[in-house]
């Protein structure tokens, strides 16, 4: 599992998170692109909605007039269903004032029950005067039928999916024009449909369905054209613009197949593929309606009616029609069907045409390319901004096509998927931050674990360091010919200063101090080398030792690719005679106290430091020891040893400090009178180069 | 560190101040460095003016002995004037004169052959 992740974490961050954007990029192009499918459909309708609440439609012409059979007119004019001479009045009166075409929003698939022939039925024993004059009445449907003969009268049908009681499977339709090949799976089927009575039918000018399909409980649009049974029925609103025109048959113009637009006249509604048409609803308004007791009680007004086209539809029954619009407004269904004239009129149409859901993926890729482009090289604040800038672009084309030209341009799902390529690029960048922060941690720890072993090695150098040197308590223990004390501190964890002694035979001390320029590890390395190298040709030369040092210098001369060099004293003790020979390369002399006053050995056979005139040729030089005189070698971490202020110790101050020693001083406490004399010195202040301090104490003459 | 090159009579002269220790010898070394290519066969010698030098410890040597090294390879001369007596001392000790010509100034190194110590 961790691997899994890891490797989703390197495919994310690959190429700065680019590859997995742009793979999101084409994937999201697919369904964008797609004509009859949207990835996230309910969001793309609500931002239609979103258009339509922005800009509503300005209600220009107002072609249309509703005669609404309301509340109070069922109240004051009696009870649904009313007697049909009574509509066929209504009709009578809206004609009379010159409506162009008149709708009836209303199915009548049964005779009427209030007609006389059919009270006669319901009465009991009725008296004969009555059934006499019930029986010369005439039928109201037949009332009916004679009134829509004499008028432009659209009666509305309503399709069905299903059987219902009085539903039927045909119904009476005024011829449409194919304008070409249209395949006709691509409308809107009903199998039955629910149609007002054959004479109603007959007697009409046209006949359009009412129908209309909720999309998640809103009405955005209508089929203009659809099939019951076999037949192309063409939609309310249309057939009564037909009737009112006095147009030959409504066209369905076709392209591919599919329906491109309906004519009618001189007037060309675009449609979708399916037949189908967009409402751009305009706000709801009572300007609209009249109500039918005005119109019965002879209260019209003459710019109702003249030259309108009038739909009578019923809105007094509670609820039983009402519709939720783009708009949040909850209307009549009728008003969809007036709404839709309207635009027609006014030559507003909605649409989304074919072409349109591929030119939205292209901009989305367009614009996720600049994101995929910028976003990885951009600073993030800034990157948001970006992405917040072209999500507003997007916005404004949408808003902008809404506006000229009425394209529905699914911005939505642009915005969604531009988001998710955004959210996918920020993500890779926050995991690569990540990922460097955890890199940047894990080299920090491998640095303090590199850190804590070159430690741990200085300590083991350092130990390594100390341990060849020999300790001088332990060297010549019962030795009663001479003293010998040495010490050594190292201003780094390991120093390039040395000290060594041991016997050449039972007569001859050999010991020496160097100091390798440099300190640290690589002075400590030639230090041992140093060391081990002057001890082998001292034993080699054994008591003939004259070309200690100049043999020395050619071995270190020899292997030192770094250009160090090494001071060094070295010297031979007679401990029986006191006789000392000693060589010098570079370092200064030891200091000898005898008898209360100190001098330095002398240093004119001195020859540079060794490894810097590999031919040179180190004289041996000579000095006799009194009986109980001190021998004091050191390097130049005591005489240059530095105060806090830089002052330096000096030879003058160690002078003093050996004259100040009681007589008969030992070895061992002259170099601690010493040591503490620099020590003070020093008072704290770091030590810059390795102190090293050899106190030789000849006793004399066992032989004398 | 700062050298102040000058030159006189068609020697280049280096002038390093201040004390030439653990602390300093590596900028010292890198100040220097750029310089020693003058040291060259039959061109005057490079000279260290060490009025200014107060203090040379077993650090500075070295970076003064590689020098040395480097105009000899070369065929050059890279000369030392004006010791101060600490550094005088140090010399003295360490036989660095016998890794250098050292001459009490920089007139003394310009002069013709045989002005040395």
């Amino acid at each position: 599992m961790p691997g899994l992740i890891a490797l989703a974490s390197r495919a994310l961050r690959s190429g700065r998170g680019r590859w997995g954007a742009l793979l999101l990029l084409a994937l999201l192009c697919v369904p964008i692109a797609l004509p009859y499918f949207t990835p996230f459909p309910g969001i793309g309708l609500a931002w239609f909605d979103l258009y339509q609440r922005a800009m509503p439609r300005q209600r220009l012409a107002g072609p249309v007039t509703i005669v609404e059979i309301d509340a109070e007119s069922l109240r004051t004019l009696g009870q649904w269903p009313w007697p049909r001479t009574r509509l066929a009045r209504l009709i009578e009166r809206i004609g009379k004032h010159g409506a162009r075409a008149i709708g009836i929003d209303i199915v009548m698939p049964e005779p009427d029950q209030t007609s006389p022939e059919a009270l006669l039925g319901r009465l009991d024993e009725p008296p004969s005067a009555v059934v006499d004059a019930l029986a010369a009445m005439p039928r109201n449907d037949s009332v009916l039928t004679e009134t829509i003969k004499r008028h432009p009268v659209v009666l509305g049908a309503a399709g069905f999916d299903a059987a219902a009681p009085s539903t039927t499977v045909g119904l009476r339709t005024w011829p449409l024009v194919r304008g070409g090949e249209l395949i006709g799976a691509a409308l809107r089927h009903y199998p039955y449909a629910l149609v007002s009575l054959p004479p109603f039918q007959a007697a009409a000018s046209g006949q359009g369905l009412l129908s209309v399909d909720l999309e998640r409980g809103v009405l955005r649009r209508v089929p203009l054209v659809s099939t019951v049974g076999a037949a192309m029925v063409p939609a309310f609103s249309l057939e009564l613009v037909r009737v009112a025109i006095e147009a030959s048959p409504i066209e369905v113009e076709t392209r591919a197949g599919e329906v491109a637009a309906l004519r009618v006249g001189e007037l060309r509604v675009p449609a979708q593929p399916s037949g189908e048409a967009w409402i751009h609803f305009s706000r709801s308004t009572p300007d609209r309606y009249v109500s039918a007791l005005g119109v019965l009680s002879d209260r019209v007004q003459s710019n109702w009616f003249k030259d309108k086209i009038v739909i009578i539809a019923l809105t007094g029954l509670g609820l039983v029609d009402y519709k939720t619009t783009p708009l949040g407004e909850y209307v009549p269904g009728v008003e969809a069907h007036a709404q839709l004239i309207e635009s027609f009129f006014d030559g507003r149409h909605l649409q989304r045409p074919a072409w349109l859901p591929a030119a939205e993926a292209a901009a989305f890729a367009l614009l996720a390319a600049v994101l995929i482009w910028a976003v990885p090289v951009m600073r993030r604040y800034l990157a948001v901004f970006l992405w917040l800038a072209l999500s507003i672009l997007v916005c404004a084309i949408g808003f902008g096509a809404f506006a000229w030209s009425g394209l529905l341009v699914d911005a939505a799902n642009m915005l969604i998927a531009l988001f998710l390529v955004f959210a996918s690029l920020i993500a890779a960048a926050l995991a690569q931050a990540d990922h460097d922060r955890r890199a940047s941690q894990q080299s920090l720890r491998a640095a303090r674990e590199a850190a804590a072993r070159v430690a741990g090695e200085l300590e083991a150098a350092r130990r390594i360091q100390l341990g060849i040197l020999p300790r001088s308590e332990a060297s010549f223990a019962g030795e009663a010919r001479f003293e010998l004390a040495a010490a050594i501190e190292p201003a780094r964890a390991v120093g390039g200063d040395l000290y060594d002694f041991f016997m050449l035979d039972s007569r001859h001390l050999f010991l020496h101090v160097a100091d390798v320029s440099g300190k640290g590890l690589p002075a400590s390395l030639l230090m041992a080398i140093t060391k081990v190298l002057m001890k082998s040709i001292a034993l080699r030369a054994a008591g003939a030792s004259e070309g200690l040092l100049t043999q020395a210098n050619v071995e270190i001369s020899r292997d030192n690719p770094e250009s160090h060099f090494v001071t060094a004293f070295a010297a031979v003790l007679d401990v029986d005679q006191g006789e000392l020979r000693y060589w010098t390369a570079g370092h200064d002399t030891p200091f000898v106290l005898d008898a209360g006053s100190a001098c330095q050995l002398d240093r004119s056979g001195s020859g540079p430091p060794l490894s810097v005139l590999p031919d040179y040729r180190y004289p041996q030089q000579r000095h006799r020891l009194a009986p109980g005189s001190l021998l004091v070698l050191f390097t130049d971490g005591v005489s240059e040893a530095e105060d806090p202020a830089g002052g330096q110790y000096g030879k003058e101050r160690l002078l003093r400090c050996l004259t100040r020693l009681p007589p008969d001083t030992s070895a061992q406490a002259a170099l601690a009178a010493i040591h503490a004399d620099v020590t003070r010195f020093v008072a704290g202040a770091p030590a810059s180069d390795d102190l090293t301090l050899v106190v030789l104490r000849w006793l004399g003459s066992r032989r004398d | 560190m700062d050298l102040n090159p000058t030159s006189q009579d068609g020697a280049l002269v280096l002038r390093p101040a201040g004390r030439i220790d653990h602390a300093t010898a590596d900028a010292f070394q890198a100040a220097l460095q750029p310089h020693l290519e003058q040291a060259r066969a039959g061109a005057a010698p490079v000279v260290l003016d060490m009025q200014g030098v107060d203090y040379i410890s077993s650090v500075g040597l070295r970076v003064l002995m590689m020098a040395a090294r480097q105009a000899h390879d070369q065929q050059g001369r890279l000369v030392v004037a004006g010791l101060t007596p600490l550094v005088k001392e140090v010399f003295e000790i360490s036989r660095f004169n016998l890794v250098f010509e050292v001459y009490d100034d920089v007139a003394g190194a310009l002069a013709p052959k045989g002005g040395g110590e």
